[in-house]
């Protein structure tokens, strides 16, 4: 494994024995059969050498071993790239920006400080999985409910610090948005606390996220400006009943007018996370004709689409509308979305997918349908990686490419023929990336993600190739087109952050100054977030 | 399995569940090697769950669905000579088969951390896997 950049044997010695007087001999790993395990299962440089590799990891318990940590690096100038519980796969997994990076692994900071279930928050240290934090409430029988994403073993810290998303109410999913208070540690090695935190006297720091002076919490958010150690997140009131209901629709046109009252009834709070897929997706696969349609050039006006789904009886879209509350209230919400959308939308149909009451015995949660609409972390987002007629030829794993998209019908067509014959373009198919029936991710709160995975492999460089290629050329297409990507693995940051390019990219010189100041050694995740400190900095 | 004398459990699709109950609460005690017959996402999950208690994937041996209801069986690392007939001759009964080596191979097991899963042109479903977890073993 590599050493860190610019240190000499000698220092990284010392730097060594400094480490292990910090945390534990038994807590610095430098052994190759230790560090492999940090490697990006779905890298897409896989054994190349652009593949971002670790000289040491360091596994310490508590804050005070985190500032010891730093204030060495700060010695030696040794990067650091602090991992919660390391599993943010698609957008990097545990490996670091920058090659030679000393991981400090914060899984065995694993406490959580407290949930209160009246004012409704937890306050978590980073190796506290959706898992862990799922079991205390349900042990305890407490009255909230955590939001959780696919899939639930990463963390509940690590996640919000990603801008990580899951799939019940706006408020929740969002989950660096619920957040309410950090610890951190900051480069120097002091120990920050934002929000009501920041009052040594204040016991509302998991209740109201501001305090008072400039609200700095996103600064640790996709960023190397200091490592948190403990988070306060908002959590939701475990409601009586929740209902499932679905919307089919039969004319591609009508994803205009599901949009809009979809988005009125979330944006008042009648709904949690609206869920919109399209039934010819799969049915391309299984229906050549339906295939054909789905690649004629003239496929964008929709009449062959609408002819079929007339001819087969098939769903152009469907949309999933998820309601939480007392029963009666659910009920009456449901009602008022029904008749909104039988107007708007002639001919559609509805379908009852699921009630259920709370609490659940283990029986009926475990026979949920989609587990993450009620905040059931789970695992079974890796069986859909499985070989079928949707996924002739599964990937090792894959990247992710998400651009935000404008949370509009007439956006989501439009997106979709870009990304469709830009692929074309690029000579490159995916048979399963874009098409006519894709259909937008709802998870971040008030814009869609039109989300595509890339595949990679761990034994064949060309898939690599090709996908970084790809990725590449669907960043500046995208951009061209004012669609911004919200999350990215290491090796694009620098691209999507020079997409960000308002007065000659004034937010990213914006972050190096900042991280000039407060980093000066450029210690922390240098490069995360597509900028990097002076002394690495291209150009500086 | 139980003629062997090993404790068998039933891995669902999602296997956190049973790793929480089962696998991990068996590893608080001594270092104990765990066998299975999954898929690869299970496999998957599994080797990552793991890592934590300092066990490592020590046999995969994965079985790739062909047309006519033939299989395709790949090892990776070194077992013995007696292994890949064995497995070729099953027929359908590949699983005893895979059961019966990952039971008496003993000392062959090598780490597979991050094995990428085998590819073959003619598979037409998904991969299943025969597979070890063990306890690392270090100088």
């Amino acid at each position: 494994m590599p050493l860190p950049p610019n240190v000499s044997a000698a220092d990284w010695q010392a730097a060594l024995a400094e480490f292990r007087s910090a945390v534990g001999a038994a807590a610095v790993f430098t052994a190759d059969e230790d560090l492999t395990l940090y490697r990006d299962a779905y890298s897409p440089v896989w054994g190349e050498a652009e593949e971002r590799l670790v000289s040491a990891a360091l596994a310490p318990t508590t804050t005070e071993q985190v500032q010891a940590i730093v204030r060495t690096a700060n010695r030696y100038r040794i990067p650091l790239f602090p991992i919660a519980t390391g599993r943010n796969l698609g957008y990097g997994g545990s490996a670091p920006n920058l090659s030679g990076s000393v991981i400090v692994d914060l899984k065995r900071m694993n406490r959580i400080i407290e949930v209160d279930d009246r004012r409704h928050f937890a306050i978590v240290e980073p190796g506290v999985s959706y898992f862990d934090l799922y079991q205390h409430i349900q042990q305890r029988k407490l009255d909230v409910w955590i939001d959780v994403p696919d899939p639930g073993w990463g963390s509940v810290l690590g996640n919000a610090m990603d801008r990580g998303v899951g799939h019940t109410w706006s408020n929740y999913r969002d989950h660096f948005g619920s957040h309410c208070g950090l610890e951190v540690v900051l480069p120097d090695g002091e120990v920050l606390r934002t929000g009501m935190g920041a009052m040594t006297t204040a016991g509302t720091s998991g209740d109201f996220r501001y305090g008072f002076g400039p609200n700095v919490d996103g600064l640790f958010a996709q960023a190397g400006f200091g490592i948190v150690t403990r988070m306060g997140i908002h959590l939701m009131p475990r409601p009586d009943v929740f209902l499932h209901r679905r919307v089919l629709a039969f004319s591609r046109q009508d994803i205009v007018p599901l949009v809009d009252i979809a988005n009125k009834l979330e944006d008042a709070g009648l709904i949690g996370m609206p869920l919109y897929e399209s039934p010819m997706f799969a049915g391309q696969f299984q229906d050549a004709a339906l295939r054909d349609i789905a690649l004629a050039p003239d496929v964008w006006n929709g009449n062959a689409i609408d002819r079929y789904a007339a001819e087969k009886s098939m769903a152009v879209w469907q949309l999933g509308l998820s309601f939480y509350g007392p029963a009666e209230v659910v009920e009456a919400s449901w009602r008022h979305a029904r008749g909104l959308i039988d107007k708007a939308v002639p001919g559609c149909r509805f379908e009852d997918v699921e009630t259920l009451h709370f609490p659940l015995s283990a029986e009926a949660e475990e026979a949920a349908h989609h587990k993450v609409l009620i905040g059931v972390p789970n695992l079974n987002i890796f069986s859909i990686g499985a070989r079928s007629a949707t996924n002739p030829e599964p990937a090792d794993g894959h990247l992710l490419f998400s651009p935000m998209v404008a949370r509009s019908g007439d956006e989501v067509l439009k997106a979709q023929r870009l990304f469709t014959e830009g692929l074309r373009e690029m000579g490159t198919d995916f048979p399963n990336a874009y098409g006519p029936f894709t259909a937008p991710f709802t998870w971040m709160p008030r814009i869609f993600a039109m989300t595509t995975g890339l595949p990679v492999s761990r034994s064949d460089p060309e898939v690599n190739r090709k996908s970084r290629d790809t990725m590449r050329k669907l960043i500046e297409l995208g951009a061209r087109h004012g669609y911004g990507e919200y999350r990215t693995p290491p090796v694009f940051q620098e691209q999507v952050m020079a997409t960000y390019d308002f007065n000659n990219n004034i937010l990213r010189r914006f972050c190096e100054t900042l991280k000039d100041a407060a980093d000066p050694n450029g210690i922390i995740a240098p490069g995360r977030g597509g900028f990097w400190p002076r002394a690495i900095r291209k150009g500086a | 399995m139980a003629d062997w004398g090993v404790r068998t459990v039933a891995l669902p699709t999602d296997p956190y569940g049973v790793w929480q109950r089962h696998m991990a609460q068996a590893r608080t005690g001594q270092p104990q090697a765990i066998a299975g017959f999954s898929n690869l996402g299970t496999l998957f999950c599994l080797e990552r769950l793991g890592w934590e208690m300092g066990l490592r994937a020590s046999l995969r041996i994965e079985h790739l669905p062909l047309s006519g209801g033939r299989w395709h069986h790949v090892t990776h690392g070194a077992l013995p000579d007696w292994a890949a007939p064995l497995l070729d001759n099953a027929a359908g009964d590949f699983g005893l088969a895979a059961a019966r080596i990952a039971l008496e191979a003993t000392g062959c097991g090598s780490d597979l951390t991050h094995a990428a899963p085998a590819r073959h042109d003619s598979a037409i479903g998904d991969a299943f896997v025969t597979w070890i977890l063990s306890p690392i073993t270090t100088a």
